[in-house]
């Protein structure tokens, strides 16, 4: 969107000085087929990819994970602590999947419930911490919590990613205060992670001023992938455009668009 | 007589939550007693580690074994002695670097069972995947104090390498507990071998529940 809308240039998307011309982060879990996943990712425009570490399996030819089919050239690969129910199991992924060259990004996910997969705070605090002090680039996914984002940031975290409501629950924002707070002490990028059903969640999280949406099931599980992937790509932008153009205040009381002031009479 | 190729087809999935034997870890409880707790809380594969006592005393716990394990659809393994794996008619026998070579041990064993192996270096592992090994065991993965003879942690990179360089299902080994499991099924692992976590347990049942539950957590919650 940088330089097609009139006289509106964009900042980029900076993660820990990498540039990002999309805002749109992609997952790859719950796809029907590989065919349907890169068919999404190039509608989205997609830069940036989250992959859990159980899929990675890029040296064997038999493998059955659906990502050999992905021109990892083309996209930046943050692989995922996903399945980690504690702080420990997080950081012996992280350091596994450094050690397998694929990446010292590591989008940090602590989630011990499996009913809400609500993050653990306590344990993403302590993961981070020490992943940040290894020298990863962590990318935490959070409760929508300010304090704890603030926290957090201050530990060194590339980014925070409160949840706009339970992963792959499509609830979208029901109350989005919270992350609006976290968007105002943000001194790192904010971006909005998980629940996201709709292209309207994605246009209302970048309105409040998120730098970015991560989106997975809405996209996987929509009954055309790519199409839903587009669709998302235009909420998110026009949410974006929007936020850049600077939206005018609720007021209680209506304002008349035609002002009465110099009415002839 | 088994049928081991219907062995094979499901055998990544018999190796989830695989659960040694080990008399001395097990506070006065027989074997069968800790075999069917394990088993109620949802062990998928279990290995009769005998490595003191007699013969005799061997193939009487063995039989009671392998009785519980049919029953349940659970494979059921002897440790290092193919002839004691024969004698039983266990689904399988798996042998580590000081025991019969695979070659000369899959001479003996024919079809009629699965040969896990436990090899010490990477190498060795695609090695055993050529000579015939239907399954690996790798580690330690955090370091044992059940084995005296493991060596140092390999950690679960070497699970990652391992299961990138075969296409054999493998099990982690050694120092793994609920809090830790989940790893080594992300990193490519089939399932996890543990002795003293299951075997030592106040409530072997409950222990064996617990794994299970980190392990399908990892496999169902990795998306």
């Amino acid at each position: 969107m940088q330089q097609s809308q009139n006289d509106v240039v964009d900042t980029p998307l900076i993660i820990a000085g990498r540039e990002f011309s999309s805002r749109l982060i992609l997952g790859t879990g719950k796809y029907r087929n590989s065919e349907e996943m890169l068919g999404a990712f190039e509608a989205a425009g997609a830069q940036m990819i989250t992959v859990a570490l159980r899929r990675i399996d890029f040296d064997d030819p038999k493998s059955r994970s659906i990502l050999e089919d992905v021109d990892w050239t083309r996209y930046a690969i943050l692989p995922n602590t996903a399945g980690c129910q504690t702080a420990d199991e997080a950081v012996r992924v992280a350091r596994l999947a450094r050690s397998m060259g694929l990446s010292d990004w590591i989008k940090l996910e602590v989630i011990p419930d499996a009913k809400y997969l609500l993050p653990d705070p306590i344990g993403t605090l302590e993961a981070a911490e020490l992943l940040v002090n290894e020298g990863f680039t962590v990318l935490p996914y959070i409760n929508a919590d300010p304090v704890l984002a603030k926290r957090l940031q201050e530990v060194g975290t590339a980014t925070v990613m409160p949840l706009a409501s339970p992963i792959g629950s499509g609830q979208g924002m029901p109350d989005y205060r919270q992350i609006q707070i976290i968007i105002e002490q943000a001194t790192v990028p904010v971006v909005v992670d998980a629940g996201i059903g709709a292209p309207s969640d994605a246009a209302l999280a970048m309105e409040i001023g998120a730098d970015a949406c991560l989106v997975n099931t809405a996209i996987a599980r929509a009954a055309n992938p790519a199409a839903m992937a587009r669709a998302m790509r235009m909420g998110l932008d026009a949410g974006r455009l929007a936020y850049v153009a600077g939206r005018i205040p609720k007021l209680p009381y209506a304002s008349a668009s035609s002002p009465l002031e110099g009415v002839v009479r | 007589m088994n049928d081991v190729r219907a062995t094979r087809d499901r055998l990544r999935a018999n190796l989830n939550l695989y659960v040694l034997t080990d008399r001395q870890l097990a506070r006065g409880r027989g074997e069968s007693e800790v075999v069917e707790a394990a088993i109620a809380g949802g062990a998928t594969a279990i290995q009769l580690r005998w490595k003191t006592g007699s013969m005799r005393e061997a193939l009487i716990v063995g039989r009671e074994l392998k009785q519980i394990c049919a029953r349940s659809g659970v494979l059921f393994v002897v440790n290092d002695r193919i002839d004691l794996a024969l004698a039983l008619d266990a689904d399988g026998v798996h042998l580590g670097d000081e025991d019969l070579p695979l070659p000369e041990a899959r001479k003996i064993v024919g079809e009629r069972m699965l040969i896990g192996y436990s090899p010490p270096t990477l190498a060795e592992a695609i090695e055993a995947e050529r000579l015939g090994a239907d399954y690996l065991g790798i580690g330690p993965v955090y370091g044992t104090s059940t084995k005296a003879d493991a060596g140092a942690a390999v950690g679960i990179e070497r699970i990652a390498a391992v299961s990138r360089a075969v296409s054999i299902p493998i099990v982690g080994i050694g120092g793994i507990t609920a809090a830790n499991a989940a790893p080594v099924v992300l990193a490519g692992a089939a399932g996890v071998a543990v002795i003293s976590s299951i075997v030592a347990a106040d409530d072997v049942r409950e222990a064996a529940r617990q794994l299970r539950d980190a392990l399908g957590f990892a496999e169902t919650h990795s998306v």
